[in-house]
C-alpha cells in the first residue's frame, strides 16, 4: 500500500470511529457535535490545550517505544504496566531518600535507577522464557499484577509519606525534572521521550544489535542458523524494553508528580500497546501514535470538565477509535460485508 | 410616554445584564470514585444541583480517572478565570491544591475533608464526625432498654461499633459512639473492634457476630466498604445495626435503625451560597452539628423509632450546638469527658 493510501484509509477509519461513537451519543441524549468540538477543539486550539496533549502524550512515548521495541524482536511485552510502576518507584526513592546531590548527578541517578529497575523487572519474564520456555505473554501479564501490588505495599508502608495518602516523599530538587514554561505540567520528559526516540532508531537500524534484534524478531530460526544468539537477544530486548517502561515511569514521578502515588497510572502500559501496534513498531511511527493518544486523552479531559456529557462517553469515545485504528483491513471487512450482503439478497 | 417606554427598556436590559453578570460559575473536581458512588460525590452533588436550582448558579464538573489528574483539572479551571469558585472533592487533592492555590492566589478554592491546605483563598473543610456519633451512640444506648418496641432487644445496654481502621478519624467516631452511650448510661457496654481494611466485608462480619454473640443488640459500623458485613451479620441473627456516612438505611431496612451522615449538600451549598452573597471567606472549617454539616438520618427504614427517644437525642443536639456538651475527639478523652460532664 502506497503511503496516500494509508493516510486516507487512517483518516477514513478515524471518521469512522467518530461516526461510530457519535451514534452513541446521540441515542443517549447528548449532540456529538458539541462533544467533538470540545474535545478536538479543546485539544488544539490553544497553547494550555497543546500542552496538555504533549503531557498525556508524554508517558505513552516511553511505553510505545518499549512495546515496539520488543516487538521488533518478536517478543510481545504485555508488562510494559509493570515495568513503568517499578521504574517509577526506583526513581521516587533514589529522588527522595538518597540526600540533594548535584542536580545532573541525582536526576541521572534517578533515571538510571527507573530504567534498571524497569529493565531487570522485564528480565524475569525473559530468563523464564529462556530457560523455562514460558510464554512471555503470559509472565508479562502475571508480572503486572505483581508488580503493581509490590509498588502499592511500598507506597502504603515502607516508603510512605506522613500524611493519609499512599504515596512517597516529595523528591529533591536535585532529582527532579525541570517543567517546561510556567503554568503547565509540562516537564523535560519529554525531551527525553523525544531523544529515547532518535536513539531507538539509531540502535534499530543503524547497528548490528538492532539488526540482530530485527533479524530475530522476522525469523528466528534463520537467526539461529546465522549464527545469531537468538536467546541473548531475547533478553537484551526485554531489558531495553522494560528499561524504556521504567524510564516512563521515572518520567511521571520525577517530572509531573514529584513523588510515586499509589495507582499514578491510568494504564500508560497497556495504551502503550496499541500505540506500538498503530506506529508500525517503529520509533517514528510511535512518536505520532502517542501524539495522537496524548490528543485524545487530554480532549477527553477537556470534554469532561467543559460540558455535562458523563465521563463514560468520553471513553466510549476513545475506545471506538482506538478499535478503528487498530484494525486496518477493517475497511475491506466492511466492503466484503457490503458486497456479500447484495450477492446474498440478489440469490 | 416614549420616555416611560425607554425607561422600561432600559430597566429590563439592565436587569438583564446585572442577572447575566451576577450568575456565578462553580467549578467541581470529583474525587476519583466519581458519580454514582452513592456516598462522598452524589451527595456533594445534590448540595451543588440544589445551588443551581435555588440559587442560578452555573456549573461544571470533571470526574478525574486517577489521582494524577487532579493538578490538571483544578489548573484548568483557574487558568480559563470563568469560575467564581472551584470545589474539591477529598483529601488527596491537598497537594495539587497547594500547588495551584499559591499560582492563583486571586481564585476561590474549597476542599472538602482535608485541613491540609492553609492559604487565604481556600476554604478547607472536615466534619465534627464525633458529634454525629455522640448522638447515635446515645440513641443505641437508649433503645438497648426499649424491650416494647424491639424484640430483639435484651435489655442490658451492650452495643458495639466495628471501625475500618485504627486511625485517628476512625477513633474520633468511636469516641464520639462511646462518649454518647455512656452518657446516656454509665454502665453501657461499647464493644470496639478494627477490620484493619476498609474492603473486607466478611472480616467485619466475623467481628460483628462476636459482639452479637457476646449480648451487643445494636452494632455500628465505620468501616467503609467492610461495614457491609455488619449488616449481613445484623441480618444473619435479626439485631440491629447502624448505617455510616450516607443514608444506608435502605440496604436492610428491617434491621438497620438508622445512619449517621455527613451533609456534604448541606456543606457544599453554604459554601457556594456564601459565594453568591459575597460572604466567602477562606480558612479552615471544622463543622459538626452546629453547621448542618453531620447529622443522622431514620428515612427509609421499617423500624420506627418512639418520638420520646427522638426528643431526647435532639435536646442532645441542642445541648452540643449550645456548647454545653463538647464531645470528646480521643477514646482516652471519655473518661475525662464522663466525669466532668453535667447531665
Amino acid at each position: 500500500m502506497k503511503l496516500w493510501q494509508k493516510v486516507g484509509s487512517l483518516v477514513l477509519r478515524l471518521f469512522l470511529a467518530l461516526f461510530t461513537a457519535g451514534l452513541v451519543l446521540y441515542f443517549s441524549g447528548y449532540s456529538p457535535l458539541t462533544a467533538y468540538k470540545a474535545m478536538i477543539w479543546g485539544a488544539i486550539s490553544n497553547w494550555d490545550g497543546i500542552a496538555l496533549s504533549l503531557v498525556q502524550a508524554t508517558p505513552l512515548i516511553f511505553t510505545g517505544l518499549a512495546v515496539a521495541f520488543a516487538n521488533n524482536c518478536g517478543v510481545f511485552n504485555i508488562g510494559a504496566e509493570g515495568q513503568l510502576y517499578l521504574g517509577a518507584m526506583a526513581a521516587a526513592v533514589i529522588g527522595a531518600f538518597i540526600p540533594p546531590l548535584p542536580h545532573f548527578f541525582h536526576l541521572f541517578l534517578a533515571l538510571l535507577g527507573g530504567a534498571i529497575f524497569g529493565g531487570l523487572w522485564a528480565s524475569i519474564a525473559a530468563w523464564l522464557k529462556v530457560k523455562a520456555e514460558a510464554n512471555e505473554v503470559i509472565i508479562t501479564i502475571m508480572l503486572n499484577s505483581i508488580g503493581i501490588l509490590l509498588c502499592s505495599y511500598l507506597a502504603n508502608y515502607v516508603f510512605k509519606a506522613p500524611g493519609p495518602v499512599a504515596q512517597t516523599p516529595e523528591v529533591h530538587a536535585s532529582a527532579a525534572l525541570n517543567r517546561i514554561g510556567t503554568g503547565t505540567q509540562l516537564s523535560t520528559a519529554l525531551l527525553v521521550g523525544l531523544g529515547l526516540i532518535i536513539i531507538i532508531w539509531v540502535v534499530l537500524y543503524r547497528t548490528k544489535l538492532g539488526y540482530e534484534v530485527r533479524i530475530v524478531g522476522a525469523n528466528p530460526r534463520a537467526a539461529a542458523t546465522a549464527g545469531i544468539n537468538v536467546a541473548g537477544m531475547t533478553f537484551v530486548a526485554l531489558f531495553i524494553s522494560g528499561a524504556l517502561a521504567g524510564l516512563g515511569g521515572a518520567g511521571q514521578v520525577l517530572g509531573l508528580h514529584s513523588r510515586f502515588i499509589d495507582g499514578f497510572s491510568p494504564g500508560y502500559g497497556f495504551d502503550g500497546i496499541a500505540v506500538a501496534i498503530l506506529g508500525g513498531n517503529s520509533p517514528i511511527g510511535v512518536l505520532f501514535a502517542a501524539l495522537l493518544f496524548g490528543l485524545l486523552r487530554a480532549g477527553g479531559m477537556v470534554l469532561d470538565r467543559t460540558t455535562k456529557i458523563p465521563v463514560d462517553f468520553v471513553l466510549i469515545i476513545q475506545a471506538a477509535i482506538i478499535l478503528f485504528i487498530a484494525a486496518p483491513n477493517i475497511l475491506k471487512f466492511l466492503k466484503g460485508g457490503l458486497k456479500s450482503a447484495r450477492t446474498n439478497t440478489k440469490q | 410616554m416614549f420616555n416611560k417606554k425607554l425607561l422600561l427598556i432600559l430597566l429590563v436590559v439592565s436587569l438583564v445584564a446585572v442577572g447575566a453578570l451576577a450568575q456565578l460559575k462553580v467549578g467541581v473536581v470529583f474525587a476519583t470514585g466519581g458519580l454514582g458512588d452513592r456516598s462522598f460525590n452524589d451527595s456533594g452533588f445534590e448540595g451543588v444541583k440544589k445551588a443551581e436550582k435555588e440559587l442560578g448558579i452555573a456549573f461544571d464538573y470533571v470526574e478525574p480517572q486517577s489521582v494524577a489528574e487532579f493538578e490538571s483539572h483544578q489548573r484548568a479551571f483557574a487558568q480559563s478565570g470563568k469560575y467564581d469558585l472551584i470545589i474539591c472533592f477529598g483529601f488527596d487533592q491537598a497537594d495539587a491544591m497547594k500547588k495551584v492555590s499559591a499560582e492563583y492566589p486571586k481564585q476561590k478554592f474549597v476542599i472538602i475533608d482535608s485541613n491540609e491546605v492553609t492559604a487565604d483563598n481556600v476554604a478547607a473543610i472536615s466534619f465534627k464526625n464525633h458529634e454525629k456519633t455522640f448522638l447515635v451512640g446515645a440513641l443505641a444506648s437508649m433503645l438497648t432498654v426499649d424491650t416494647k418496641d424491639f424484640k430483639q432487644m435484651n435489655s442490658p445496654a451492650k452495643i458495639g461499633v466495628v471501625g475500618g481502621m485504627d486511625i485517628p478519624l476512625i477513633n474520633s467516631l468511636v469516641a464520639g459512639y462511646a462518649a454518647g452511650a455512656k452518657y446516656i448510661n454509665p454502665k453501657a457496654d461499647v464493644y470496639i473492634a478494627y477490620v484493619g481494611a476498609w474492603n473486607d466485608p466478611a472480616k467485619a462480619k466475623e467481628l460483628a457476630l462476636n459482639m452479637y454473640n457476646r449480648g451487643a443488640d445494636i452494632v455500628y459500623q465505620a468501616a467503609g466498604g467492610s461495614g457491609l458485613g455488619v449488616f449481613k451479620a445484623a441480618k444473619q441473627v435479626n439485631k440491629y445495626a447502624i448505617g455510616t456516612d450516607t443514608n444506608q438505611n435502605y440496604i436492610e431496612p428491617n434491621n438497620i435503625l438508622f445512619s449517621a451522615v455527613r451533609r456534604m449538600d448541606n456543606v457544599i451549598f453554604d459554601q457556594i451560597e456564601a459565594a453568591v452573597k459575597g460572604q466567602w471567606k477562606g480558612g479552615i472549617y471544622n463543622l459538626g452539628l452546629k453547621e448542618k454539616a453531620v447529622d443522622f438520618t431514620v428515612e427509609q427504614s421499617n423500624l420506627k423509632i418512639s418520638k420520646a427517644m427522638i426528643d431526647k437525642v435532639e435536646a442532645l443536639r441542642a445541648k452540643i450546638i449550645a456548647g454545653e456538651i463538647v464531645v470528646p475527639e480521643k477514646l482516652e478523652d471519655v473518661d475525662a469527658f464522663l466525669k466532668t460532664v453535667k447531665r
